[in-house]
């Protein structure tokens, strides 16, 4: 049966598999992203040898001493890798479980390290709930709702990590305003949040000079990256604007790329994994 | 009428999906109370507050190594990745040691001290450095390379004595 042939979506059933279908596809594509994330990770291969390996440990690695971790962590990653690219091939609920397990471990191990890498986490919580996936090769109609129902929750989860950041903002600058402090809504904010984290480095940013000595325009900048943000919340609900919410969000990550020299490459992928390619053009969720 | 309409798609929806929502909210609930209560992140519950505080005057510690030249270097700048290649460690004990110094905790300020003086010992040998307690509006800093406030807390050696 060809699932595509019915143009016209006039047949609802028809539909729903078409869109079933198109999930499946998309969850294969995000676990072929988690398998090349381990994989660009096996560049710290030479530390796996290093004992003793320095933690500052996150609560899952507590149990992990400087010598059992460089072990632990390349046993992690190593199987994170082979699990993901399984996943990717073998639509098994059992082995999305185990990555989702063996992917806890590897972020908090990466995180243990340095400094907690939040890049990571819309992966990690993505991978987790779709653990809760059922098999996709199932031809139950209720299996194939319930599949898109766990799917659906991933896509919140990460709008709502982008909402939280937007309210985060908005709270701050309530007490900002409250202390008689500029807040974002001073059209020099854009310019001091961006001088200050350069200051930290050595202010070698593509665009950030430019920004701090045209403050007007880097404050349409973050004023827009706040209504982003805050719109994520409204798409948790609406998935019409979904598409050009993820536009938005992928946007101000390459503007802070280009402006701030922080890059978050993984997120770009997952927006557009899980918000451009899997938005149904006839959605009636 | 189309909003009584909307209003009950969403509540339909939400219904439809309540038990889903206990996740979302756990999550919140334990990401802001944490990040409300100055508490450090539990992993994986980060509260995205990224860039959400806009730095009306900046405190900053930093260290500097003096150059045979009579100069001082930045302790970021020794390696070639500037910022990006200082460990986080290093980062924090900058500041840690401009903290105990001030607030005269002689404990913290001998573990600070010596985690600095480690990092330097193995990048550069040995020689003497420079902590700045450097105060400053960011923008204008970038602009104009003025600090507010710039002093001197402590000089201290590293590596063998160049006595």
């Amino acid at each position: 049966m060809n699932y595509f042939q019915d143009q016209n979506n006039a047949n609802p059933l028809l539909r729903q598999t078409q869109s079933f279908v198109q999930t499946t596809f998309v969850v294969r594509a995000f676990y072929a992203l988690l398998t090349a994330h381990c994989f660009v990770s096996l560049r710290d291969w030479q530390l796996w040898f290093a004992t003793p390996l320095n933690l500052k440990p996150v609560w899952a690695t507590f149990w992990l001493t400087s010598t059992t971790a460089p072990t632990i962590w390349a046993i992690t990653t190593v199987f994170a890798l082979i699990l993901c690219g399984l996943c990717a091939w073998l639509p098994k609920t059992h082995l999305r479980i185990a990555a989702a397990i063996l992917l806890f471990m590897h972020f908090a191990i990466e995180d243990s390290r340095d400094t907690i890498r939040h890049g990571e986490h819309g992966l990690l919580w993505v991978s987790v709930i779709l653990a809760f996936l059922p098999n996709d090769r199932c031809s139950e109609r209720r299996r194939q709702v319930r599949y898109q129902r766990v799917f659906y929750l991933a896509q919140s989860m990460i709008l709502l990590f982008y909402g939280m950041a937007g309210g985060v903002k908005v709270l701050t600058a309530i007490v900002q305003g409250m202390r008689g402090e500029r807040t974002f809504l001073n059209p020099d904010a854009a310019a001091l949040v961006i001088s200050e984290w350069l200051q930290r480095g050595e202010g070698t940013s593509l665009l950030g000079s430019w920004m701090i000595h045209h403050p007007i325009v880097a404050w349409g900048g973050l004023l827009a990256s706040v209504v982003v943000e805050l719109a994520c919340l409204i798409a948790i609900v609406s998935h019409r604007i979904r598409p050009l919410v993820a536009v938005g969000l992928i946007g101000m990550h390459v503007s802070i790329g280009l402006i701030m020299d922080v890059w978050f490459p993984e997120n770009v992928a997952l927006l557009a994994i899980l918000l451009l390619a899997a938005h149904k053009k006839n959605s009636r969720r | 009428m189309a909003a009584t309409e909307y209003s009950r798609k969403l509540a339909r929806r939400f219904r439809r999906y309540r038990n889903w929502t206990i996740l979302p909210a756990v999550y919140v609930a334990i990401a802001w109370s944490n990040w409300a209560l100055g508490r450090v992140e539990i992993y994986p519950f980060a509260p995205w507050a990224m860039f959400n505080d806009v730095p009306n005057s900046v405190t900053r510690f930093t260290v500097y190594v003096d150059e045979r030249d009579g100069g001082l270097r930045p302790i970021w700048s020794l390696n070639a990745k500037g910022i990006n290649g200082l460990p986080l460690k290093i980062y924090r004990a900058q500041t840690e040691l401009g903290r105990a110094i001030e607030h005269r905790n002689a404990d913290e300020e001998q573990v600070a001290l010596r985690v600095l003086s480690d990092y330097l010992k193995a990048t550069c040998g040995k020689g003497q450095a420079l902590l700045k307690k450097e105060v400053f509006d960011p923008a204008n800093l970038f602009r104009d390379g003025v600090f507010d406030v710039e002093e001197q807390l402590l000089r201290f050696e590293f590596g063998e004595s160049t006595e």
